[in-house]
């Protein structure tokens, strides 16, 4: 995958970004344009079926990436962090994490990337359902809203 | 989904609840602020930020600020409809948020001492002070609570996509030492009972994913104290929307 400024710029302020590659070889990340707008998840890897054939995804971060292979169709997690300030208008990501979905019950596999602690977790095993805190002082984010990533249990 | 494009805060600056005119306030922009005030002081709807009267602390025990305004200007401003920190009302504050995202798990509303977001010290007040004398209570007033009190309405918008905001005052009214233990999460058509917000520790959660791009409003009530026991200062806490998008 050649990395363009954007991926470069990304990292540079401490964000992350993901990358998929799909079964056909295809590698997509979230920083690719699709005309005039950025790759959305949803509409680009969920609405067309392409969730069913990611093979890898691994998240970009500035402590280095984190890849994950996927087995199952429609396993793959995805999913954002921000907090707004009400009172002062701020806002900022908080984390990214990718994941894979292990099983039927929901038991999970992630990488988070912690944008407040610019600290990598790899490894992280939770559930989609009662999402826990990859560490102490981060409030856990409870049940998923799994279906809306793609995924089915 | 992208992140929302839109999630403000937006106060009633109407004639009544039941009445309501939403003013969304956007900040981030130059002298658009929510300012606190005592329903004696000396303030009105065109002081300048600059004259704002202070808030003494009490001699003893706790004062609950009763008055909140809107500011879109330095001296244009508006009474916050309601904003009287009892429970004698129902919209007072929302969140609103656009169509443009879809959340992957129930919303927060939490409070911190400043925008780095750090954990509190419950009953600890900083030498100086800030937003912690706020965050962090007193062992002796507010047995360690947030004096930042919150109760919240529903889901705003279900995950079915139906409306779910209320049409009754939510009462009853805080005290200094109410709280909960942890997170407070909502039920469809009912109010919470007043929390403290206190970082990551007391926080309120929607007890629903709100359904998929789609808007939606979330009701809320907040009150605020001051207490003898806190470091007086600047203090500036920040009410934050904690939130996930896929």
């Amino acid at each position: 995958m050649l990395l363009t400024v954007a991926h470069y710029n990304q990292i540079q302020q401490g964000l992350s970004f993901w990358k998929v590659k799909l079964s056909n070889g295809k590698v997509r990340t979230e920083l690719d344009r699709v005309g005039q707008r950025a790759l959305d998840w949803h509409d680009d890897l969920v609405a067309n079926g392409d969730t069913a054939h990611i093979k890898e995804i691994t998240l970009c971060t500035p402590q280095g990436d984190a890849c994950m292979k996927i087995a199952r169709p429609h396993s793959t997690l995805k999913l954002n962090g921000g907090i707004t300030d009400l009172f002062g208008g701020q806002r900022q990501v908080t984390f990214q994490l990718v994941g894979r979905v292990e099983d039927s019950e929901g038991r999970c596999t992630c990488c988070v990337w912690d944008v407040l602690g610019q600290r990598l977790y790899v490894d992280f095993v939770t559930s989609v359902h009662s999402f826990g805190a990859w560490r102490p002082g981060v409030p856990a984010l409870g049940a998923l809203n799994y279906s809306g990533m793609g995924v089915r249990l | 989904m992208a992140d929302f494009t839109t999630v403000r805060l937006r106060a009633n600056t109407g004639a009544s609840d039941a009445s309501p005119t939403w003013t969304n306030v956007p900040f981030g922009t130059a002298n658009n602020e929510v300012r606190a005030a005592l329903s004696s002081g000396s303030q009105a709807t065109n002081t300048p930020s600059a004259s704002w009267p202070s808030i003494l602390k009490p001699s003893s025990g706790t004062t609950l600020i009763d008055k909140f305004y809107a500011f879109t200007a330095d001296t244009t401003g508006a009474v916050v409809t309601g904003g009287d920190g009892t429970g004698s009302h129902y919209n007072v504050w929302q969140i609103d948020w656009d169509n443009l995202g879809t959340f992957g798990d129930g919303p927060e509303i939490h409070a911190y001492k400043d925008n780095t977001y750090p954990a509190a010290s419950p009953g600890t007040q900083p030498g100086t002070g800030d937003g912690s004398s706020i965050i962090n209570g007193t062992s002796g007033e507010s047995s360690s609570r947030s004096l930042i009190k919150c109760a919240a309405y529903g889901n705003g918008r279900t995950a079915g996509g139906s409306a779910d905001n209320p049409s009754s005052n939510m009462g009853s009214n805080p005290s200094a030492t109410s709280g909960g233990s942890g997170v407070t999460t909502t039920s469809n058509a009912t109010w919470t009972a007043w929390t403290d917000l206190q970082s990551d520790t007391n926080y309120i959660k929607n007890g629903a994913t709100p359904a998929a791009t789609t808007a939606g409003q979330w009701n809320f009530l907040l009150a605020e104290y001051i207490a003898a026991g806190i470091t007086g200062g600047t203090l500036l806490p920040v009410l934050a929307f904690r939130y996930t998008w896929i």
